[in-house]
């Protein structure tokens, strides 16, 4: 059985539908980039899956469970852990904290478990240093990295990663990329919405290319940039718009 | 003009003061507490996508700021035991001047909790917390800490407030002083002497609050 299947999802924002009928399976591992033009519904499909957008039709299943059922969405959640493209770190209280609020809330963590935990993860996104921070002592590449870590702390089956490069300059964007790929080096299991072609080609197992609210495109990232780009004029016309 | 601070090696006149004072520390403190309770739930439900709760919440807040003071605390003290409510004039000053100083408080923290963006709201949703877990972990510390200069404002009005109590015959700070003043007629001493009182205090009070507000003040 699939991790998530997403069956039949329609979603509408107004008289806008953003996801059309939409359906697709992901398995518990590799690396699944989604891309396509603004406003195809690609973040909408993330934030279906992790229950903050309610969906009109269809539905969503993640590990069997409905996110039509609102009982479901702690649980979710838990699998399914989110980082968005605007960083939010908590300002009321430090980069530990923010780390081991959740574990120590949701999962009934000891303080010093979640603190261990917490450098754990800090140490893999190379910010060991800076658990005493508050989020305006750190630039944009470093907050992405601790919503990453943050993300992490709830050991969650797959990352839903929405733009997370999107607001970075190209030097944060590398940082954060770079954390990246260790961690789906590592197996962890990410659906990533992104413009980062490199990237994509570097740690991609599989690409979505999305347009309309539907799927244009379900393949392996060396189909994608390979046969499916010389023969699909609207993939190839993208790829160059956006310089690759 | 000479001045004459001799009745206060009066231990009539000295008792009555503590009276006063203590009246006064009792009034804020219960003010203190039920006004911010009662301005953070109606904060809440104005920002409640429940649209009675809304204009329950909004009724409230224009009602008490459109009507005096004074008019309203009569209405509890000489008003309510026509209906068989009738409560002591230290009594009504707490429910008078909690009701009045919970709508001010409420739109300081409405406006505390509009400055939390949806993103915190989402972040604190997909980390697995609930609405509930939300408010109490993410959103109600976010915007009590931006609401907390006004909310200091408020409370400092509420100290100064309490000098109108003692219309409905409560001896506080003031009321010991308009007491004494008639025994003495020394109306120069005795209201500069309150107004040292209540500046020294204030002072105090800002002080200590800046330095909190200096602790806990975060940048959005």
């Amino acid at each position: 059985m699939a991790m998530i299947e997403v069956k039949n999802v329609t979603k509408q924002f107004g008289d806008l539908t953003v996801l059309d009928n939409f359906s697709v399976d992901f398995d518990h591992s590799g690396v699944t980039v989604l891309i396509g033009p603004s406003g195809t519904g690609k973040s909408t499909l993330l934030r279906c899956i992790n229950g903050l957008e309610k969906i009109d039709e269809g539905d969503i299943l993640v590990d069997g469970l409905s996110v039509n059922n609102k009982k479901n969405l702690k649980q979710i959640r838990k699998t399914c852990g989110m980082v968005f493209q605007q960083t939010v770190i908590f300002p009321h209280m430090n980069v530990l904290d923010n780390l081991t609020m959740s574990p120590i809330k949701l999962l009934r963590m000891s303080k010093a478990e979640a603190e261990d935990k917490a450098r754990y993860y800090l140490d893999k996104v190379g910010l060991a240093s800076k658990e005493k921070s508050r989020h305006n002592e750190l630039s944009g590449g470093e907050q992405q990295r601790i919503a990453i870590a943050r993300a992490l702390m709830m050991s969650p089956e797959a990352l839903l990663l929405d733009e997370i490069t999107s607001a970075l300059d190209p030097e944060m964007t590398r940082e954060v990329l770079n954390i990246l790929v260790n961690l789906a080096k590592e197996g962890v299991c990410m659906l990533c919405v992104t413009h980062e072609m490199s990237f994509a080609k570097e740690v991609a197992s599989r690409i979505l290319f999305m347009e309309g609210g539907k799927l244009v495109c379900d393949v392996s990232k060396d189909d994608f940039f390979g046969s499916v780009r010389e023969e699909n004029e609207r993939i190839n016309k993208f790829l160059s718009f956006i310089g690759e | 003009m000479k001045l004459n601070y001799r009745f206060l090696k009066n231990p009539q006149y000295i008792a009555l003061l503590k009276e006063g004072a203590l009246n006064t520390l009792i009034i804020t403190f219960f003010c203190l507490i039920f006004g911010f309770l009662l301005g953070l739930i109606f904060a809440l439900m104005r920002q409640s996508k429940v649209k009675i709760f809304r204009i329950i919440g909004a009724f409230w807040v224009d009602f008490l700021r459109n009507t005096p003071f004074l008019v309203q605390i009569f209405f509890f003290y000489y008003g309510l035991p026509v209906l068989g409510i009738q409560t002591s004039p230290v009594i009504t000053s707490i429910i008078a001047l909690s009701i009045n100083i919970s709508a001010v408080n409420c739109e300081a923290i409405r406006a505390g909790l509009m400055a939390v963006k949806k993103d915190y709201f989402d972040c604190a949703y997909a980390l697995g917390f609930d609405k509930i877990q939300t408010i109490r972990y993410v959103v109600l510390p976010i915007s009590l800490r931006v609401a907390f200069k006004p909310l200091v404002n408020n409370f400092i009005n509420l100290i100064l407030t309490t000098s109108t109590c003692f219309s409905i015959t409560v001896v506080d700070l003031m009321g010991a002083s308009k007491i004494i003043n008639g025994r003495v007629d020394r109306p120069f001493e005795i209201y500069m002497m309150l107004l040292v009182m209540y500046f020294c205090l204030l002072t105090l009070i800002s002080i200590i609050s800046k330095a909190i507000d200096k602790r806990i003040a975060i940048k959005l």
